[in-house]
Parts: structure tokens; C-alpha cells; sequence
């Protein structure tokens, strides 16, 4: 079975007694941090891969680390997919388990590319404008990327919305290209 | 080279870009996972539909061919190298699709239609998707007119109609591709006014090569251009060095132009030269793709590949205009094995098989084909009337003659009977031979044939008959053109013109020389 699949299936389960114990926004949060935390670090997630470490020291280790931080019932999911020798996979589970919440509760992640960092001003705008056009709530991420020369590059799942300067002069030179014969040399 | 002035590129640019608004672009994209051998996983493209064309960076084109639970396959149009892992692909929300259009006619191009010859930019009228499904029932009629391959041996005893799929079959160098290529020269008279004047409409071709040599290829379109057939003839060239993913789709791209001309209540001939290159570049893919191998390792829907592309073939009926798509596929077998995988498949899609033989083709008879067991299925009812007359005891005794050829042989000692059957075959097998390049037209293909099969030339010896032939046509188009008018405009023989034919061959016998 694929890791997507996996994932899906602890995900979903996850989700479901959570909803059901009513902590669903809990147990996100604590997710979240949790993801947060193997994202950031590159040695945890190695060390979780490894078949070469015991179940019982990823168990520990991942004990030590999030024990105090988390509820009850995240802590126990976590010591589940340990027992359950799926820990290679909990990087995709958390993945999966953020995508799920995401959708139900009416929520799009937005990574923001600007050529220059926006004002406050602008990103209220730009978050409120983008809330209108996916109507669900935006949780914006921005970054910035110099080679798009001006404007920003907005990701919302698999869409884009590109209004970059680099994006108008590649379709401007495309356009060019079509329709004239000339030849370059 | 023609010089670019800069004022001149001023010009152009602010007439470029006036027509620019700079709106924001909105597209869907994804990740290549994984990329090689011309494939790529990519994952995302969450709304992508199955043969949609993606963008990949580098300018390189993709098709999608696998949907799968968390990721997409991907095959490449282009050079794999030029693609890395975490590249973005763009989907393009278009099918797999083919520029259509008269433009394209006298044109080399690819698969995706983009020009191979160095002419420039094709004015094309639209794109229709490469893959469509075949017409139905209620829009079809049976073949009823017939397509004139020029070469007698077709024309006389496996008569192709328009509509038709007529599969040509044999080994490596047995003069399959000529055969073809004969054919789509031979539709030069079509094209002219005097077919018009007679009511018979224009037949436009389609030469798909896949997986040939490109000097193959090119010596190819340069016989078109010789003969004047390129100029209503478009080439789509998926040469043995395009990628896999392009040899697939070139017989689709064929049927999607043809199925253009068709659509106009025109005529189409679409050659597919050859589908069993095709067969193995599916397989190929199939193979990377990780779909399950079977028979000789082709993938399990390799039938449908075939039987999906053929049944395109089709004549409509009048309330539709009345077009037709006749399809010519080529298969290539291996020491003469019909029974293996690819050739029994075709063979029982198409309406009827020409088959090739290298050791005919090596006793000199050329055309090789094997009038034995090619066959036509349909193109009876679409010969004219005139053939059907004279070609009716040319199979027969063509037949008796190979049942009795084992026993040439023994020379006089056979009974009379049987030293007249074995005269007349060797004298239609050598009526039969024709050159390559050299497609004879219906009426002196009438007209031959008569003077065979009535026994004419049974006195003749051997090396004459092709003489007799040519000379005897001669005779008839200076002294009796009125027989080849009526054939031609009529299409029937008439008791009348079966007298004159008689007085002629008779008159002719008399003035003609024997070489020895």
C-alpha cells in the first residue's frame, strides 16, 4: 500500500475521535507543532526512517520531545504509530492529517511570493482579496523571491495566480515567438 | 537570408504589444517526483484530465497518461534531460490535440503538427483532439465508390473502396511502403478537372512514417514533390529517433486530419506506415509506465490501440456529406509469421489484407502480393462494373494456375487442358507486373486485363506480354479512344465496347512483332 494511503487511513481516524471527543482544534494545534517540529528538523526525521534504530528508542526520543507539549490524546496517536511500526510514515500522516482539518474546516493554506516584502497594508488586502476569490479563510505564508522582478506569485493548492513581471514577459516573448516568422541569430 | 531592420522590429513590438493586457495568470501546477526514459511522475496537477497536454520547464511538452491515487504519469515529447526533480509543470487544460486545416497539405510536420520541412509557420484553421472516438453506426453507409490504387493486380482482384481499412502485410523489403506510395501518387487524377467533369470527387492524403529512417523518409517526400503528389498529400514524420511518446500518438494525429477531411464530406487516404513500430513504442511506454506486460510483453489494451485507431475509418452517410477516411495500415512480420501477435490483431480489425511475399518478390513478380490469400472484404461492391466484368475469371485462373504450377515441369507430356491453364496463368502473372511509381489508370487497366484473361496472349511468348501490353494500350488510345472514354466516363462495359475491344486486340495481334 502506498504512504499516501497509510496516511489517509491514520489520518482519517485521528480526525474522527477527535471530532468525536470534541478536541478536534486541540488536536490540530498540537499537530501542527508536532509537524512543525519533524519538519524542522532534518536529524528527527532521518533517525525515524532509520531501520536500524529500535522502535522502543524512536518511541522514547519522541516521547522526551513532545510529551509535555501535547494532550493526551495526541500523545497516545503518537505512541500508536510507534507501536504500529509505522513512524517512517508519521511525517506523511501529519501531512495528510493538516490537509483533512484544512478542508473541514473550511481553511486554504496561500504561499504568497512577493519581489519585495508587502506592507501590512497590502497583505490584509491581498488576504481578504484572495478569501473572496477561493471563498474559504486564507492562512497566508509569504516569502520573497527576487527573480520575479515585480508583482507576486500566489499558490492555493495546486493553483496558481501568477501576476509577476517574469511571468508577463515569458507569455510576452511565447506571444512573439508565435506570431512572427522572425529568425534569431 | 532575408535582414531584419530594427525600425522594422519596432513596428512589429508595439503592434505585439498593444494587443497585451498583463492580467494575472491563473494555472494549475505541479511537482516532478521522478523523471526518466521519457517519463515523468509528477505529483499535484489535482484536476488534470487523462491526455491533457502539461507544460514541463525547457519548452518540453507532456501528455498524460496515468492517473494514479497520489501521483500522475506523465510521458515527454521532448528530452528528459532537460527536466529535473522539483521541476513545476503547468497544466495546459488541452487535450492532446492536431492542427487541421488545407494548409497542412504539401507539408512535412510532427505528431503535434509542428513543421519539419523549413517552410515556416502553418496557418492552420484549428486543433481537434488527436484521440476521438469512432463514428457510430447511423452515421455510416457501406463503401460504395471505389479508391483506385493504380496498380492493376490491387485494382482488379482486391479492389479497395473509399471508407475501407485495407491492411498491407509482408516482410522487410517486399515493396509495402511502395505499394502505399503508388497509391497516393495514383490519386493525382482525382485532383484534376477532368475527375470533376466525371464525378470524381478528390481523395486528400496522409502519410503517417513511424519509426522509419529519415532518409527513408525524406527519399520518400521526395518522390511526392516529383510526381506532384505532395500537393495534396501532408507528412507526419515520428522518425526512429523521436521519442517513443510521439511514435504513439503519430496514427492518431493521421486519423485526426483525415477524420478532418472526412468531416467536410471530402475524401481522405490515411497510410500508416508501419503500426507495428507503433505497437513496440506503446510498448515501451507501457512498460515504464509499470502497466502490467502480456503477450510478447504488450500491454493488455494493445488490441485497442489498433481497433480504436482503425475503426476511425469510415464512409459517412449523404445527410452527413457523404466523406469517407480510407485507412492503409502497414505491418511488417517477421520471416513471413502472420500468426504472431501484432499481425493477427490488425489482420482482423481491417476489412481485408494485401499480402506481400519476398519470395515472390525475389522471382521478380512486383508487385509481391500473394493474390492467394489477399483478400478485400467490402471493396467488391465499390469496383466499377467494368473491371468486375473483365477481372471476374482473373482470380480463377490465376488459382488453377497455381494448383497446377508444381506440374509445369513436365512441359508436354501434360494433356492439353492443362498446358492451356498453365499458358494463360504464366501470361497473367506476367500481365500483373508493374513498375514501381508507374500507377496505371482504371480504363487501361480494363483494357489490359481483357486482352488477358480472353486468352489473347496465350500464343504470345513470356517476354512479350509486358511489350504487348504497353504497346496494345498505345494502339488502343490512338486508334479506339473512344473504348477508354467510355470505360472511364461510363464505367461500364457495354456489349458495343466489347465488340470494338475484340476488333482491336484482334487488328493489334496481327501488326504485332514477336521479339523472336
Amino acid at each position: 500500500m502506498s504512504n499516501y494511503n497509510i496516511a489517509t487511513r491514520y489520518a482519517n481516524a485521528l480526525m474522527e475521535l477527535a471530532s468525536e471527543k470534541d478536541i478536534l482544534d486541540q488536536v490540530a494545534d498540537d499537530m501542527q507543532m508536532v509537524f512543525n517540529g519533524i519538519a524542522g528538523s532534518k536529524e528527527l526525521r532521518t533517525i525515524l526512517k532509520s531501520p536500524v534504530i529500535r522502535p522502543e528508542k524512536k518511541e522514547t526520543i519522541l516521547n522526551e520531545i513532545f510529551k509535555d507539549k501535547v494532550g493526551d490524546v495526541s500523545n497516545s496517536f503518537i505512541q500508536f504509530i510507534v507501536k504500529k511500526n509505522r513512524e517512517d510514515v508519521i511525517y506523511d500522516i501529519l501531512k495528510r492529517f493538516k490537509e483533512l482539518y484544512n478542508i473541514k474546516i473550511n481553511r486554504v493554506e496561500a504561499y504568497i511570493k512577493s519581489c519585495v516584502e508587502l506592507t501590512e497594508a497590502q497583505k490584509k488586502q491581498l488576504q481578504s482579496s484572495l478569501e473572496e476569490f477561493t471563498k474559504k479563510e486564507v492562512m497566508p505564508f509569504y516569502s520573497i523571491d527576487e527573480s520575479l522582478i515585480g508583482g507576486f506569485v500566489v499558490k492555493i493548492n495546486d493553483t496558481v495566480l501568477d501576476s509577476s513581471i517574469k511571468q508577463q514577459l515569458n507569455r510576452l516573448r511565447k506571444k512573439l515567438f508565435e506570431q512572427n516568422d522572425i529568425i534569431l541569430n | 537570408m532575408a535582414e531584419v531592420r530594427p525600425d522594422e522590429i519596432s513596428a512589429i513590438l508595439r503592434q505585439q504589444l498593444s494587443g497585451f493586457d498583463n492580467e494575472t495568470e491563473i494555472y494549475d501546477v505541479g511537482t516532478v517526483l521522478q523523471v526518466g526514459d521519457g517519463i515523468a511522475r509528477v505529483y499535484g496537477l489535482s484536476k488534470v484530465m487523462v491526455s491533457e497536454l502539461v507544460e514541463f520547464p525547457n519548452d518540453v511538452m507532456g501528455m498524460v497518461l496515468n492517473l494514479d491515487e497520489d501521483s500522475v504519469g506523465c510521458v515527454l515529447f521532448g528530452e528528459s534531460q532537460l527536466i529535473k526533480e522539483g521541476d513545476t509543470v503547468k497544466r495546459t487544460k488541452r487535450l492532446a490535440s492536431f492542427p487541421v486545416g488545407t494548409a497542412l497539405l504539401g507539408r512535412v510536420v510532427d505528431p503535434l503538427g509542428e513543421p519539419l520541412d523549413g517552410k515556416g509557420t502553418i496557418q492552420h484553421d484549428k486543433y481537434m483532439p488527436i484521440e476521438r472516438k469512432a463514428l457510430g453506426v447511423v452515421t455510416r453507409q457501406s463503401v460504395s465508390e471505389p479508391l483506385q490504387t493504380g496498380i492493376t493486380a490491387v485494382d482488379a482482384m482486391i479492389p479497395i473502396g473509399r471508407g475501407q481499412r485495407e491492411l498491407i502485410i509482408g516482410d522487410r523489403q517486399t515493396g509495402k511502403t511502395a505499394v502505399a506510395i503508388d497509391t497516393i501518387i495514383n490519386q493525382k487524377f482525382t485532383h484534376t478537372e477532368e475527375a470533376k467533369a466525371i464525378g470524381i470527387d478528390p481523395v486528400f492524403c496522409v502519410y503517417v512514417a513511424i519509426g522509419q529512417k529519415d532518409s527513408t523518409v525524406a527519399q520518400v517526400v521526395a518522390k511526392l514533390e516529383e510526381t506532384g503528389a505532395m500537393e495534396y498529400t501532408t507528412v507526419i514524420d515520428a522518425s526512429a529517433s523521436t521519442p517513443a511518446p510521439l511514435q504513439y500518438i503519430a496514427p492518431y494525429s493521421g486519423a485526426t486530419l483525415g477524420e478532418f477531411f472526412r468531416d467536410q464530406g471530402q475524401h481522405s487516404l490515411v497510410v500508416y506506415d508501419d503500426l507495428s513500430k507503433q505497437a513496440v513504442a506503446y510498448r515501451e511506454l507501457s512498460l515504464l509506465l509499470r502497466r502490467p506486460p502480456g503477450r510478447e510483453a504488450y500491454p493488455g489494451d494493445i488490441f485497442y490501440l489498433h481497433s480504436r485507431l482503425l475503426e476511425r475509418a469510415s464512409k459517412l452517410n449523404d445527410s452527413l456529406g457523404g466523406g469517407s477516411l480510407t485507412a492503409l495500415p502497414i505491418i511488417e512480420t517477421q520471416q513471413g509469421d502472420v500468426s504472431a501477435y501484432i499481425p493477427t490483431n490488425v489482420i482482423s480489425i481491417t476489412d481485408g489484407q494485401i499480402y506481400l511475399e519476398p519470395n515472390l518478390f525475389n522471382a521478380g513478380v512486383r508487385p509481391a502480393i500473394n493474390v492467394g490469400i489477399s483478400v478485400s472484404r467490402v471493396g467488391g461492391s465499390a469496383q466499377i462494373k467494368a473491371m468486375k466484368k473483365v477481372a471476374g475469371s482473373l482470380k480463377l485462373d490465376l488459382a488453377l494456375y497455381r494448383e497446377l504450377e508444381a506440374f509445369a515441369k513436365f512441359g508436354s507430356d501434360l494433356d492439353k487442358a492443362t498446358q492451356r491453364t498453365l499458358a494463360r496463368g504464366a501470361r497473367l502473372v506476367e500481365l500483373l507486373k508493374q513498375g514501381q511509381y508507374q500507377p496505371i489508370p482504371v480504363e487501361k487497366q480494363v483494357v489490359s486485363v481483357f486482352a488477358g484473361t480472353k486468352g489473347y496472349m496465350d500464343e504470345l511468348p513470356i517476354e512479350d506480354v509486358k511489350r504487348f501490353e504497353s504497346e496494345f494500350i498505345e494502339y488502343v488510345e490512338l486508334n479506339y479512344s473512344d473504348i477508354l472514354k467510355s470505360v472511364r466516363e461510363e464505367k461500364v462495359l457495354s456489349d458495343e465496347t466489347v465488340k470494338q475491344l475484340e476488333k482491336a486486340v484482334k487488328e493489334f495481334l496481327t501488326k504485332f512483332k514477336v521479339s523472336k
